[in-house]
């Protein structure tokens, strides 16, 4: 699955947060009319007009793989998936789940390469995404706010 | 002589058991005979009115009354009237009628005896009343004929009779449309000699070679009635016979009462705790008709009576009569074929749309239970060529003009047919045959739904009907139904708003719960494409769907949600093939993850 990076300075001005008693991750206000849907783990990452709009879903074991992660160098922007898709359905983007990272202290959370090579595009605020050379997800950061009950 | 008078009062009980006052009165009779003042020539025919003759006589010195009334008036020794008094000096009273040349009577001479049965009086005075006219020309039925008539009556109702009873061929026939007016019509009966009778109808069996042309009484099938008549009535009258015999009179007007009766042909009945309640199984509801018959009965009884003593009795008069009727009827609707024709069954069938998809594939149930009449499918023929879609069996039916109409889906089981597909939905229908089999699966979930399940399931869709029962509908079916709504797939906005809403609002209906992440997003809907409309994950209320994913393994421990499960499993949705993706804990049944990937 192929993802086109549009640093237009214009990203989804929405909140996420962290559920921290049912360990899910949610957009809010949150989009309920879409295409489809892409599914990153067990997280979801809602399409609309091709576009990236929202993540939402369960996300285990984030404070239970800490880690130190460095501060990503993003600009914000849309992410554009490339492709033709049949609305109504969800895509997996990878066949297996990728790792998660958590710094407890910069409050990120990454979910695959942790590695920072490249420069990300924040297509939700506090959420960027990075991608390969190919096109293809490398990892997803997330800076959410935790929310306990 | 012993001259006995009797003063009979019938008051609300029985014919049968008559409330008999009696008062006795012993005279010495007067061995002189008298002259009736009725044209100087007529005796007096029993003792009794010869004493009263001779009373007036002494007392009519002027013989203005005896002798001496206009030619327009005369005594009337056969309607005199024996009253019971208020006054308790003067407590019995004779009345004998003046009557006018019209029959109207105005005045009487009224002889009154004392306590002690002394004559103390006698006065004219004025009268009110009118006196009985009636004559009965009543021709009483056998009990074999009234036996007929009731059954005739009952066949009526919808009992079946067997034609042999209600033939009565050559016997009386009873006019039941008006039984106080009786007709003199002469009727051919199917015999090589024809049966004058005085009455007509009685239900014939048609013959082959006579065609009857006799009216049918206004019976309007469509009303039963069971009404209660209720009577009571006063009369007095003298008799000279032995005290001992003063029953004989009561049982002799209650042999005449139903003899009258029985002699209208009606089926009746009578409660032996209230005897004087006759009810009636009538086919209108009209009730003067029946309160005319028994007004009919008291006077056939009481006249007939008297003419049964006529040498012994005399002084008549109903005082006092009061009948009331009560009905409890029932209207039965005309027995009218609310089956569709050929024709209004291919109009229905080839306006068949799935307001919900927008197709021409429907239950089979859905489609009968919005049908405005019975659709009734053995109007179009059957052929051979049946068609395999999945596991449906799809048989096509055709008019009679040998156009293709639709095809009856059926499969394995005894669910009977469970889709009507418009012949030129064959196609979608063999293309989506896993979507409608899911649907059907869902439908059949708990065997055929009862009547109420399917009124149910067509209320979704209307238009904000859902709303309405968005805090009363609670059944499983109900979310089962949702479940077939989008898998099916739908095409009206409107109606899927409503659902969505529905399932928002009432997702504590199931069976399962979500997390609060999870069910914010229950209501996603398609935005556009060829689901658009429709849930995004039409699945997540379904039970079935659910179970049948975790009953595929044990699933794997989630690492984190406590309790939690994970099931990734194969499977199809929408037509394509993917993985059904359920994480839960299975003890609290909380749903934290639920996805079908492809």
């Amino acid at each position: 699955m192929k993802f086109e990076a549009e640093f237009d300075g214009h990203c989804v001005q929405s909140i996420i947060r962290y559920l921290s008693w049912e360990y899910s991750l949610d957009t809010y206000p949150p989009i309920l009319e879409v295409d489809f849907d892409l599914a990153l783990n067990m997280l979801n990452l809602t399409v609309v007009d091709q576009y990236i709009v929202q993540i939402w879903g369960h996300l285990g074991a984030v404070k239970t793989n800490l880690s130190k992660l460095g501060e990503p160098n993003f600009r914000s922007g849309k992410l554009r998936v490339l492709g033709e898709f049949a609305e109504g359905f969800s895509y997996r983007i990878n066949s297996n789940n990728l790792p998660v990272y958590f710094d407890e202290y910069s409050g990120w959370i990454c979910i695959g390469d942790q590695k920072l090579e490249r420069e990300g595009i924040e297509f939700i605020k506090n959420c960027v995404a990075f991608l390969n050379n190919d096109g293809s997800l490398s990892s997803v950061w997330l800076k959410p706010i935790f929310v306990d009950k | 002589m012993l001259l006995t008078k009797i003063n009979l009062c019938y008051t609300t009980k029985a014919l049968q058991t008559f409330l008999i006052l009696f008062n006795t009165l012993i005279f010495i009779s007067c061995k002189k005979e008298v002259i009736s003042p009725d044209n100087g020539q007529k005796k007096l025919s029993n003792e009794f009115r010869e004493r009263l003759y001779a009373e007036l006589l002494k007392k009519d010195e002027t013989r203005l009354l005896v002798n001496k009334l206009p030619s327009s008036e005369k005594l009337d020794w056969e309607r005199a009237l024996i009253r019971i008094s208020s006054n308790i000096s003067q407590p019995i009273n004779y009345e004998l009628p003046i009557v006018a040349i019209d029959g109207t009577c105005k005045r009487v001479i009224e002889f009154a005896f004392s306590k002690d049965k002394e004559l103390v009086n006698i006065r004219l005075r004025e009268f009110n009343a009118e006196l009985s006219k009636r004559k009965s020309t009543i021709i009483p039925l056998s009990e074999n004929e009234r036996t007929n008539n009731i059954l005739h009556f009952l066949s009526k109702s919808g009992l079946k009779i067997d034609p042999s009873i209600t033939s009565a061929k050559g016997e009386k026939i009873i006019d039941t449309k008006s039984p106080s007016k009786i007709s003199n019509t002469t009727i051919a009966l199917p015999t090589k000699s024809s049966t004058t009778t005085t009455r007509k109808y009685v239900e014939l069996k048609p013959s082959n070679s006579v065609q009857y042309t006799y009216p049918r009484p206004p019976m309007p099938d469509t009303v039963h009635c069971a009404t209660t008549v209720d009577y009571d009535f006063y009369f007095d009258f003298g008799r000279l016979v032995p005290e001992s015999q003063s029953l004989e009179i009561a049982s002799t007007l209650n042999y005449f009462f139903f003899q009258h009766l029985n002699a209208q042909g009606l089926p009746y009945g009578d409660d032996v705790r209230y005897r004087n309640e006759i009810y009636f199984l009538n086919n209108y509801s009209p009730v003067e008709h029946l309160e005319n018959i028994i007004r009919d009965c008291i006077y056939y009884a009481v006249q007939s009576t008297q003419g049964y003593y006529a040498d012994y009795l005399w002084g008549s008069g109903i005082q006092y009569m009061n009948i009331n009727s009560q009905s409890n009827c029932v209207i039965v609707p005309e027995p009218i074929d609310y089956s569709m024709t050929e024709a209004e069954a291919t109009i229905y069938i080839n306006s068949l749309e799935n307001q919900n998809t927008g197709d021409g594939i429907e239950f089979y149930l859905l489609a009968l239970y919005r049908a405005s009449k019975i659709l009734n499918l053995s109007k179009f023929s059957v052929a051979n060529n049946s068609i395999q879609a999945g596991p449906y069996t799809l048989v096509p039916h055709y008019s009679s003009s040998n156009q293709l109409v639709f095809f009856a889906a059926t499969r394995y089981g005894n669910k009977g047919i469970e889709y009507i597909i418009r012949a030129d939905n064959l196609a979608n229908f063999q293309s989506r045959v896993s979507y409608y089999t899911a649907a059907a699966d869902l439908f059949y979930l708990n065997g055929i739904p009862s009547e109420g399940q399917v009124m149910m399931m067509t209320g979704d869709y209307f238009n904000g009907l859902l709303n309405l029962w968005s805090n009363s509908l609670k059944s499983p079916e109900y979310w089962l139904y949702l479940g077939t709504l989008y898998i099916t797939g739908s095409s009206n906005n409107s109606v899927k708003n409503s659902v969505l809403r529905t399932v928002k609002n009432d997702i504590s209906a199931s069976e399962y719960t979500f997390t609060q992440t999870a069910e914010a997003h229950l209501g996603d809907i398609v935005k556009r494409g060829a689901n658009a409309g429709q849930m995004s994950r039409p699945y997540m209320n379904s039970p079935l769907t659910i179970n049948q994913i975790m009953s595929t393994g044990p699933g794997i421990p989630d690492a984190t949600f406590p309790g939690g499960y994970n099931w990734r499993v194969p499977g199809n949705f929408r037509g394509s093939n993917g993985s059904w993706e359920l994480g839960i804990n299975p003890q609290t049944k909380v749903i934290y993850h639920f996805n079908f990937t492809y």
